[in-house]
């Protein structure tokens, strides 16, 4: 079981990967709708407290700041986190990796596919 | 005869010589005179501005020049070097002026440019300039033509803007139409797992996850087909065998409820194809295609290698067992797009993919019947890419 940080600017997906994350038992203990709340959230901590989540899944095209920016703020103050880029864009993937992220997924993906991804990584 | 009448009769005969003589340079200098006319109008009247400039001075300027200028010719013929190189936008200026010293000092400099012009009341027109080394009144001189291309420049420029714009809107509607699937996929999926989802009910869900993912895979399709036209999409050396490995196992992934066996044998040694990277796409492609138009939820794909007679490609067959494609079909698979048609033939652009790949690298595909004289019993696409060797050497289809 691990713990999940949502970053995507689309709520119904917010919904989603909480439905998908649940069936394996995992927790999302946070989120936000895009990169400058994520800041706030996980390395401001303007709002409240967030404990540290095993992974963050992270959306690439947001308003206000885009994944990959929130990414290299992110892990120059939290360098311990875990990032999943999970994105419809693909052509952020080889900056996403070079940006320190852990993993790149694709959308759209389907459950199975995204399952076992997360096992490549926990 | 006496010798007395020698000398008078040479006299006579010299005297002929001259007139002769003067009569020839008479109409040599006729000549001479009648060119130099039709030189002098044609080099007034042409429509394509001249100039000759000769120790950094303009010496010669048409009616044409005049005009497109907007400078009298006393005006011109008054320009100082510092004018002249006014006369050029200055991005442009020092490629020009650094050309037009070469070239008069009899150096390399190339002889047609384009560059931006300023015209008297500051305004800027694009030119194509051709330029030559000349002998201009016994003493070396460059003569400059200058055509008008602002229009021309202006279209391409539009052009260009229409195409980003086209390609913006493209990478948008690619990027939110695929956000959007993601919520349609994940939400039938969850539903699925519904327990009291009726069995019924659950080809419905299917179906509209389907049709989502197709919606993507078009949209893919879309982009690459876009992206081939651009040159930057350069030619790699490509393990083919590596690409059908790897092809293989996303199709597995792409069909998690269709049990497929790929009946391939990797090769003893590489398989180097001289490919751009969208290859990988149009292999795709083709095993996507062998597996969703089948209806059967077991699915057999063939895959056979070899080289080609002559030996400078390598032969692919992904043969299928499903519903095969009609004889008065099979040349139509790979054009979706007719030129000079305005509506798309089909849908999903899949195999025009394939068809633009594979011929931008040099090599064929084509379908046929798994069986032959048998079109329902499944198509087997033949794929044809160029061998390459470390040398370097690329073959294409046709060339020996």
């Amino acid at each position: 079981m691990a713990t999940f940080f949502i970053v995507d600017d689309e709520p119904i997906l917010h919904e989603l990967y909480k439905d998908i994350l649940e069936i394996k038992g995992h927790d999302i203990i946070g989120e936000a709708y895009n990169g400058s709340e994520c800041i706030d959230k996980l390395v401001n901590i303007k709002t409240e407290k967030v404990p540290n989540p095993d992974f963050v899944i992270m959306d690439h095209r947001m308003p206000i700041q885009n994944g990959l920016e929130t990414t290299n703020i992110l892990l120059k103050k939290r360098p311990e986190l875990k990032i999943i880029f999970v994105s419809a864009d693909e052509t952020a993937k080889n900056d996403a990796i070079a940006a320190g992220s852990v993993g790149f997924i694709k959308k759209p993906f389907n459950m199975n596919s995204f399952f076992s991804s997360l096992e490549d990584l926990l | 005869m006496k010798d007395e009448n020698k000398p008078k009769k040479q006299l006579i005969k010299d005297l002929k010589d001259v007139r002769e003589l003067i009569k020839k340079l008479e109409e040599s200098e006729f000549e001479r005179k009648k060119i130099d006319d039709a030189y002098k109008t044609l080099m007034k009247n042409s429509i394509q501005g001249i100039l000759i400039i000769q120790d950094l001075k303009i010496v010669f300027a048409n009616l044409a020049f005049v005009e497109m200028s907007g400078f009298s010719l006393s005006e011109l013929f008054s320009f100082t070097t510092d004018n002249i190189k006014a006369s050029v936008h200055p991005d442009d200026r020092g490629s020009v002026w650094k050309d037009m010293k070469n070239r008069l000092a009899g150096k390399q400099a190339p002889s047609n440019y384009e560059f931006r012009f300023i015209k008297k009341d500051s305004s800027m027109c694009w030119v194509e300039s051709l330029a030559s080394f000349v002998d201009y009144r016994n003493k070396p001189a460059i003569q400059m033509s200058f055509v008008d291309i602002t229009n021309l420049k202006n279209a391409e420029e539009n052009l260009k803007e229409e195409r980003n714009r086209a390609e913006l809107y493209l990478d948008i509607l690619g990027h939110d139409i695929n956000n959007n699937n993601q919520g349609i996929i994940s939400s039938c999926e969850i539903l699925l797992l519904n327990p009291q989802l009726q069995d019924n009910l659950k080809k419905y869900v299917h179906n509209s996850i389907s049709q989502a993912r197709a919606t993507s895979e078009l949209i893919s399709n879309v982009k690459k087909l876009s992206e081939l036209g651009k040159t930057d999409v350069k030619d790699e050396r490509i393990d083919a065998s590596n690409v059908i490995t790897n092809s293989i196992e996303r199709i597995h992934k792409m069909f998690p409820d269709k049990q497929i066996k790929f009946n391939f044998t990797n090769p003893e040694s590489k398989m180097i194809i001289k490919c751009n990277r969208y290859i990988k796409d149009a292999v795709n492609n083709i095993l996507i295609n062998a597996v969703k138009f089948n209806r059967e939820e077991n699915v057999v794909i063939d895959i056979l290698h070899g080289t080609s007679e002559p030996d400078n490609f390598w032969k692919f067959e992904f043969q299928d067992y499903g519903p095969g494609v009609p004889d008065e079909m099979k040349d139509k698979l790979f054009d979706k797009i007719k030129e000079g048609s305005e509506t798309i033939q089909g849908s999903r652009l899949g195999l025009t993919l394939v068809k633009e790949v594979v011929n931008g690298c040099g090599g064929k595909v084509w379908v046929e019947d798994r069986v032959k004289g048998e079109p329902g019993k499944g198509c087997n696409f033949i794929l044809m890419l160029p061998k390459t060797s470390r040398g370097g050497k690329n073959h294409r289809l046709g060339e020996s």
